[in-house]
Order: C-alpha cells, then sequence, then structure tokens
C-alpha cells in the first residue's frame, strides 16, 4: 500500500516488510492523527486565550482571563503529598506557586482554560427529547472532523505533511465543507425551531461563501500552475535574502484581493462576528448551539478555533508563502533538515496565528451583519470582485507571457513559473492599483462622503 | 452603477478600517500599560466593587421591634430564606424571638419586603459578601446544624463584638464559644442585623429615614388637602369646573355586552 512515506515505514515498522492492512490503518492513524492534535489542539487553546485577551484590551475589560493555575497546584499537592504535615502543604504550595512560570500562567489566565475543560467535562450532557438522537450526536464530531481533515494536506514544512496529494487544493476545500453538514446536522437534530433556523441560515451562509473562496483559490492555482499546495509554498520561494518579495501575495495586486477575498469568505465559513448571525444569541439563542452542553458543545466551540486556524492556515499557504520564513529563506534551506522543519513549522504557525489576531481584532469590532447583508456581502460584492480578480490574474499572466524553467525548492522539483521582469512586476502592480484609484476617486465625486462620525473616528475629516 | 458600487464598497472597507483604528487604540493602550490597565471594569473578589445606585436590592434588614411574625414574607420568598419563631411579650404583642434570613439562599428579588404589611421588613445598599472587603463584619455564616440555634439579645451583642475582632485577639474561652454559634465553612450565610437586633447606628439611619419619609407624606398629604380645600371653597369656580370634568370624564356608556351564549 502506498501512503506515504512515513505511514509506509511506520506499518513495516509494527508488521514487517509486507504489513497487513490493519497495520497500514493503524499507522495511518498515528502518523496523521499524531501530528494533527498535537498541533490542532494546541492551536485551540492558543486562539483561545488570544481571544480573551485580545477581546479584553479591545474592550476596556477584565475579562475571564486572569485566573492562574495555583489552585489547580495546591489540589495537586493535597492529593499526591497527602502524608505531610498541612503547613508543610501549605509552603511547598507556595513554593511552586512562585516559579516563573506561574506568573507567565497568570498573565495568560491558563487556569482559566483549565477551569473551563473540567467545568465542560462535568457537566450534564442532554440530549432534547425530541431531537433527533444519532443525528444530534454525531454532528459535534462532524464539525470537528471538517476543521480537522483539512489539515492533513496543509503543509507544515518541507516533510510535515500527512497527506501528500497532487490536488490538495481541491482536497482542503472540500473536507472544510464537511462543516456545513454537521451544522445543519445540529440543527436538524435538536428538534428546536431556533436551532432549525440557526442551521438553515448556516446552511446558506457557509454554501455561498464557498463560491468567493473557490474563486480565490482557482486564483492562486492558476497562478501557481498547481493544485499540490507543496508545489505552491515551493512556488512563492524566492532566492534574495527578502524571500517575502516571493509571496503570492506581493506578486499582483489581484492575488492581493483575493487574499482579502478569501480571508473575509473564510471568516464568514468560520461563522465568526461579524457573520455569526447562524448562532445569535440575542435573536436565535445561540441557533445550532442551543441544546448542546458539556462536552458536545465544547466540541464546537474547539472545532470553531480550529477552523479559524485552519483558514489563516490555507491563507498564509496559498498567499503568504506557507510555511517559508519572510527572511533569509535560503538560509534555513540549508539547515538540517529537523531544524528547518521546527523553524518552517513555527512560521507556519505564527503566520496563522497572525491572521487568527486580525479575525478576534475584526469580531471584537464590528456588530453583527443581518441576514440579507451576509448575502449581499457575498454576492454583490465578494463573488464580482473574486471573478474580476480572477480575470486580472488571467490578464496579467498573458500580458507577462513568458514561462521561465523556475528553481528547485528543497526536496520538490522546479516547476515552470511566470518570468516577470522587475519591471513587468512593477507595472502589473502600478497599473491595477491606478485603475482602481482612480474609479474611486470618480465614485467619491459622484456618490457622497463618509458618514461624518466615521470620517471623525478614521481621522479623515481633520 | 459600477460607481455606486465601488463607492458602496469603499465605504465598507473605510469604515471598518476606521472601527479597527479605534479597537486598536484601546488594545495598544492596553498592552502598552500592562493588561487591563484601562479596563472599566472590575476583578471583582480582588478588587472591591462599588454600590451601583441608591436604589440597589441589598442584604436585608428586619426592624424586630415592628415585625409582627406573621410569615407573610416566609411565604412570599420563593427560596425559604426565612427561619423565625414567635414569642409573647408581657402584655401578650407577638415579637421574633428570632429572626434569621439566609443570605446565601436570598436572591435579592424584594418579594418579601412587599408582602411585610407592617413595613418591618426592608433593604440595605449593603451587598458584600466577600470578606476581604466587609467594613463591619455583620454576616455569619451558619451550617445547617447551628441553624436552629437560638441566640438572645445578650448573645447577639456578644457574637457582634467578637465577630469584629480578629480572631488571634480573643481569648480561647470567647473563641470556643464564637466557634460553636458559627461556623466559617457553613452554608448558610446570616446577616446580624437579620435577626432584627441590628447596630444601634443603623438602626438610628433606618429610623432616621422612616421619619422623615413619614414627614414627606404627611407634607404632600397636607399640601394636597389644602388645594382641594381651595379649589371647593369658591362656589363660582366649582360650579364652572363641574361641567367640564364632566366633559372629560368617560361616562361608562352603553351596559357591557351580554355573555355569549353557551
Ligand atoms: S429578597 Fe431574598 S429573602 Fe426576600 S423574598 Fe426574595 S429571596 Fe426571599
Ligand atoms: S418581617 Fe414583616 S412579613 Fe415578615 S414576619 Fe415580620 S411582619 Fe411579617
Amino acid at each position: 500500500m502506498n501512503l506515504g512515506p512515513g505511514v509506509d515505514a511506520l506499518a513495516r515498522f509494527l508488521a514487517g516488510p509486507e504489513p497487513a492492512w490493519w497495520a497500514s490503518a493503524l499507522a495511518a492513524c498515528i502518523v496523521w492523527l499524531g501530528p494533527l492534535l498535537l498541533i490542532v489542539l494546541p492551536i485551540a487553546a492558543l486562539g483561545q486565550i488570544i481571544e480573551r485577551k485580545v477581546a479584553a484590551a479591545m474592550q476596556r475589560r477584565h475579562g475571564p482571563n486572569t485566573a492562574g493555575l495555583d489552585g489547580l497546584v495546591r489540589f495537586l499537592v493535597r492529593c499526591l503529598c497527602w502524608f505531610l504535615p498541612r503547613a508543610t502543604q501549605e509552603r511547598l504550595t507556595a513554593r511552586l506557586c512562585r516559579l516563573p512560570g506561574m506568573q507567565l500562567a497568570r498573565r495568560l489566565g491558563l487556569g482559566q482554560l483549565v477551569a473551563d475543560g473540567i467545568k465542560m467535562l462535568g457537566k450534564e450532557d442532554l440530549i432534547p427529547g425530541n431531537a433527533d438522537g444519532w443525528v444530534f450526536r454525531l454532528a459535534p464530531y462532524l464539525a470537528m472532523c471538517g476543521a480537522l481533515l483539512p489539515f492533513a494536506a496543509i503543509p507544515f514544512g518541507q516533510h510535515l505533511v500527512a497527506l501528500e496529494v497532487p490536488v490538495a487544493a481541491l482536497y482542503v476545500a472540500a473536507a472544510g465543507g464537511l462543516t456545513v453538514i454537521a451544522l445543519f446536522m445540529a440543527g436538524w437534530g435538536s428538534g428546536n425551531k431556533f436551532s432549525l433556523l440557526g442551521g438553515m441560515r448556516a446552511v446558506a451562509q457557509v454554501v455561498s461563501y464557498e463560491i468567493p473562496v473557490g474563486l480565490a483559490i482557482a486564483g492562486v492555482v492558476l497562478w501557481c500552475g498547481s493544485m499540490d499546495l507543496q508545489r505552491i509554498v515551493a512556488s512563492q520561494y524566492n532566492a534574495h535574502w527578502a524571500s517575502f518579495l516571493g509571496w503570492n501575495f506581493f506578486q499582483s495586486p489581484f492575488l492581493a484581493l483575493l487574499a482579502v477575498i478569501l480571508f473575509v469568505a473564510g471568516l464568514a465559513e468560520c461563522q465568526r462576528t461579524p457573520f455569526d448571525m447562524a448562532e445569535a444569541e440575542s435573536e436565535l439563542v445561540s441557533g445550532f448551539n442551543t441544546e448542546y452542553s458539556g462536552l458536545r458543545w465544547g466540541l464546537f466551540a474547539m472545532a470553531e478555533y480550529a477552523e479559524m486556524f485552519l483558514v489563516g492556515a490555507i491563507i498564509a499557504t496559498l498567499f503568504l508563502g506557507g510555511y517559508q520564513s519572510p527572511f533569509g529563506e535560503p538560509a534555513i534551506i540549508a539547515l538540517p533538515a529537523w531544524l528547518a522543519a521546527l523553524i518552517h513549522a513555527l512560521m507556519l504557525t505564527l503566520k496563522a496565528s497572525a491572521l487568527l489576531f486580525v479575525m478576534v481584532w475584526l469580531r471584537w469590532t464590528l456588530p453583527r451583519l443581518r441576514v440579507d447583508q451576509v448575502m449581499r456581502l457575498c454576492w454583490i460584492t465578494l463573488v464580482p470582485l473574486a471573478l474580476l480578480a480572477l480575470f486580472g490574474v488571467a490578464l496579467t499572466m498573458l500580458a507577462a507571457g513568458s514561462v521561465a524553467p523556475g528553481s528547485a525548492y528543497g526536496r520538490i522539483p522546479a516547476l515552470p513559473e511566470l518570468h516577470l521582469t522587475p519591471l513587468a512586476h512593477a507595472l502589473a502592480w502600478v497599473l491595477p492599483v491606478a485603475i482602481a484609484a482612480l474609479l474611486i476617486v470618480l465614485a467619491r465625486r459622484q456618490h457622497g462622503r463618509l458618514h461624518p462620525d466615521l470620517a471623525r473616528l478614521s481621522g479623515a475629516g481633520r | 452603477m459600477i460607481l455606486a458600487w465601488i463607492n458602496d464598497i469603499y465605504e465598507g472597507v473605510a469604515s471598518t478600517l476606521a472601527g479597527m483604528r479605534l479597537t486598536w487604540r484601546f488594545f495598544w493602550e492596553n498592552v502598552r500599560r500592562r493588561g487591563g490597565a484601562t479596563a472599566v471594569t472590575r476583578l471583582y473578589p480582588e478588587q472591591p466593587a462599588e454600590v451601583v445606585g441608591e436604589r440597589v436590592r441589598g442584604h436585608l434588614v428586619n426592624d424586630a421591634a415592628r415585625c409582627i411574625v406573621c410569615h407573610a414574607c416566609d411565604k412570599a420568598c420563593p427560596v425559604d430564606c426565612f427561619v423565625m419563631d414567635l414569642e409573647r411579650t408581657a402584655d401578650n404583642k407577638p415579637r421574633a424571638s428570632r429572626f434569621d434570613i439566609d443570605l446565601a439562599k436570598c436572591i435579592y428579588c424584594g418579594l418579601c419586603v412587599r408582602a411585610c404589611p407592617t413595613g418591618s421588613l426592608s433593604m440595605t445598599p449593603a451587598f458584600e459578601v466577600e470578606p476581604r472587603h466587609q467594613g463591619q463584619p455583620f454576616l455569619f455564616r451558619r451550617n445547617s446544624a447551628q441553624l436552629q440555634l437560638r441566640l438572645a439579645e445578650p448573645d447577639m451583642q456578644r457574637l457582634r463584638q467578637l465577630s469584629q475582632l480578629p480572631r488571634a485577639e480573643l481569648s480561647a474561652e470567647d473563641r470556643a464559644w464564637l466557634d460553636s454559634v458559627t461556623d466559617p465553612a457553613g452554608e448558610h450565610l446570616i446577616g446580624i442585623f437579620g435577626l432584627g437586633y441590628y447596630t444601634p447606628e443603623q438602626k438610628a439611619a433606618v429610623e432616621a429615614e422612616r421619619a422623615r419619609k413619614k414627614a414627606e407624606a404627611a407634607a404632600k398629604a397636607a399640601a394636597a388637602k389644602a388645594a382641594k380645600e381651595a379649589a371647593a371653597s369658591p362656589p363660582a369656580a366649582a360650579s364652572a369646573a363641574a361641567p367640564a370634568a364632566q366633559a372629560s370624564s368617560p361616562q361608562p356608556a352603553a351596559p357591557a355586552p351580554p355573555p355569549p351564549a353557551s
């Protein structure tokens, strides 16, 4: 069986040179799921910390994010050192709580995560009387699958990819689409009108926003000439020390526009504010979440963060050089493989986290959109813009004309690349931006000005 | 049309960016001054909280002198906070020999205050339960067995005095007595004034407030009476006002429609 080098090696290690099917399956589970759980679950925790901290700071309030681990330490000391006298236990606890790490834990509010976890596990797992039994029970796991499966194809480094398929870009979009089914199952299975409405809204929204997502991915696929995410990352390699110049985002304004569109549409796919009308607390009492409690609800929450991180990782992979470092990539490639892999994984995590930060930032800035506004944004703004940008990408490629053999990137062979001279590159940026600026100026002339409040806030009025 | 579309997009992006700028400013302020420095909220148990308004519904007070132990508050309470016992005074007046309000159960709904026929039960703005910030420790905890304990007035005085002192300053005997009537880990939170024997200052304050309200009401009633009399005395004015009053007040015109035949 050919399931990738890592899986085959592990299967052979488990069950000899000709591994049985079960050994292959087991190896696949370990190799594919292991990194997922190791990387993605801490990411969900990281996402929560970012969310809480940023939300608190942006809204000028203290969030539930100042709990340290002192209580946990005291509990553990009580449990593990029960034979010591109480005073000694207290001294030990105090000593442990003064460790520098504990201070950091308090600053980060790590205790809150532990408390939330315990609370979630301890809650009653309620299933409403007229819920559709297994549909209701299955939905959270499916949501988690929808958030985790795409990670299998996202390269975290030259060798750090679970599933190397030639159509990875398509796979990521398709596997991510699983969440829709989960949301709808949750809405339907709850046997509750509000949940059903939430589920319907979620489906309408996510299915609509698949289109700008697809168009944005198509633009990159067109530009790079491959659907293999590894190759897409490789094609963004630049031998210059400022290696970020090779990233797709900086290649053409159309690609940059596509990146923004992908970001907005991705935000909508995660059901995050401002696109969270599917779980609008004020109107739908949390929509499809209403009837969930305990661990099942926790899975939905975790899936949300995993999905946000996924959107960040996809955008980073397609437009921001994937796991490449913005500076000195050639030097990193030359490092020993394990060190390079470490740096690469860190880079992708950093980029995705930065995008996650922007998502949180947006969440705590914008109010929730109405249903019609969400649909309007998708069909009247994003889809035509994405089509325009796609057309622009194709036009740029036509104008650029010549195709160069490109350069190999690590173990990934060279891909024929578009050859842009610096002049052509500059022109590819200046021309569309100038046209857009001209159109905007014309539009501003003809149609009113910014609302005075907004003008004041943005500083444009002064 | 295309230009309107572009203008729409421009405004959307510009207003989003304007909002992001604002939130970024708050964010940056907080980051620069170390976590939550400019926050307008409080970390409550660590930082003392403030009373929000004067009409806030806080801990309950019972003026034992006026309580007739009618159990109206007990019946009104949705969570059964009250424990009370009746005794008769020498001239056969009802009086509470014990009146406990379990403030740990209380949801501060105020229903008992409305139910009280004598107006002896009222709410104070005090709400602090967190021992770290209690100005005057008028609350103590009891376990279920201790909840059945009765304390006579002198014992209440002693409890109030002892519970105000740091534990280390108590004599062994006092400490033992305090431990027998209270339990720091007990699940019932009882206000000392909840027993009807609240501190003289509190009593004075409540009484002064009541007197003020009474005087106000009396003044109002007197003013209303005077105005009425003034309106009634000149007969010309009265006869002129009468038809107007008749015209303005709608008469119960047609009789009520007959009940539908069953
Ligand atoms: S205010 Fe407290 S004691 Fe009074 S009725 Fe409500 S719950 Fe009961
Ligand atoms: S506090 Fe008021 S309602 Fe309650 S027993 Fe006394 S008089 Fe009756």
